[in-house]
């Protein structure tokens, strides 16, 4: 099998990095003056620890040596170079939206905890029901706030909720190179100003969560 | 400067990171390969839901 790692457009720069399990890397024209960037895999390739984190450290070091990259999903297998081919020629418009979508953006990662977390839910199903729909309602409020206080700094945004235990909300944002001091700054005055919660920033990524192409005849 | 413990700073970016190349992403290909029983054993091979926020913290506290 071929395994994809992302999609830049041409000509790409390659960083010295080896694939999955050490496999030389190689940049494939699919048309449209765009290139993959995939190596050579077994199988179907199993998410093992050190195949994610190989996955991951080709996509960045293409993302910090190229203006802008598309991040293929894990898993993206497929048979030989010629079939990748045939897949995207036909879909240069769409590839041109998403990589305009992502141009000159990182993506930031922010997720909100609340330590100690919430009491534990017990009593009856009626009492369960009730507090977790309140706890839920807060998750979300505190959603709307974050994103009036962060999403106007960022390109594109996208917001979570989990209500779950201490972990109450994970976002993500699209954020132009130059503005990402701008950006962390106000995530430091955001929780400033809310006691009792820890957020926790992580990147730049490569854009992973606004790399979007629906699969063909999805 | 943000509140955070390095250990939960850490626990936190593989998190990220693993949700990243598993979930997001532009597919290609259509058949994504990965079974969801795959990426469930994934996650519990890191480890990653094993320990909680506060004890990272408390962990932190103790050695610092």
């Amino acid at each position: 099998m071929v395994h994809v790692y992302a999609l830049v457009r041409s000509p790409t720069t390659v960083p010295a990095t080896a694939g999955i399990g050490n496999a030389e890397l190689r940049v494939v024209s699919v048309g449209n003056e765009i290139e993959a960037v995939v190596s050579d895999i077994e199988g179907a390739g199993h998410p093992s620890e050190s195949a994610i984190l190989a996955h991951a450290r080709v996509v960045e070091g293409l993302a910090e040596a190229n203006d802008s990259v598309l991040p293929a999903r894990f898993g993206n297998g497929t048979p030989d170079e010629a079939d990748l081919r045939v897949r995207l020629e036909k879909r240069g418009s769409e590839l041109a939206a998403a990589f305009a979508r992502v141009s000159g953006c990182v993506e930031l990662g922010v997720r909100v905890f609340r330590v100690p977390p919430a009491a534990e839910l017990s009593g009856s199903g009626r009492d369960y029901m009730q507090r977790r729909l309140e706890e839920v309602g807060r998750a979300e409020q505190l959603a709307r706030e974050l994103d009036e206080a962060l999403a106007p700094l960022a390109r594109e945004s996208t917001c979570r909720v989990l209500a779950s235990g201490e972990s109450l909300l994970a976002a993500a944002y699209l954020v132009a190179r130059g503005e990402v001091e701008r950006f962390r700054g106000a995530i430091d005055s955001f929780e400033r100003a809310q006691p009792g919660l820890t957020l926790v920033t992580t990147g730049p990524w490569p854009p992973y969560s606004f790399a979007l192409l629906e699969a063909e005849g999805a | 400067m943000s509140s955070a413990s390095p250990a939960l700073q850490q626990q936190v970016t593989l998190i990220e990171l693993v949700d990243r190349v598993l979930n997001k992403g532009v597919t290609l290909t259509g058949d994504i390969t990965l079974s969801v029983a795959g990426v469930d054993l994934v996650y519990v091979g890191l480890r990653l839901l094993l320990a909680s926020v506060s004890t990272l913290e408390r962990l932190d506290g103790e050695r610092a």
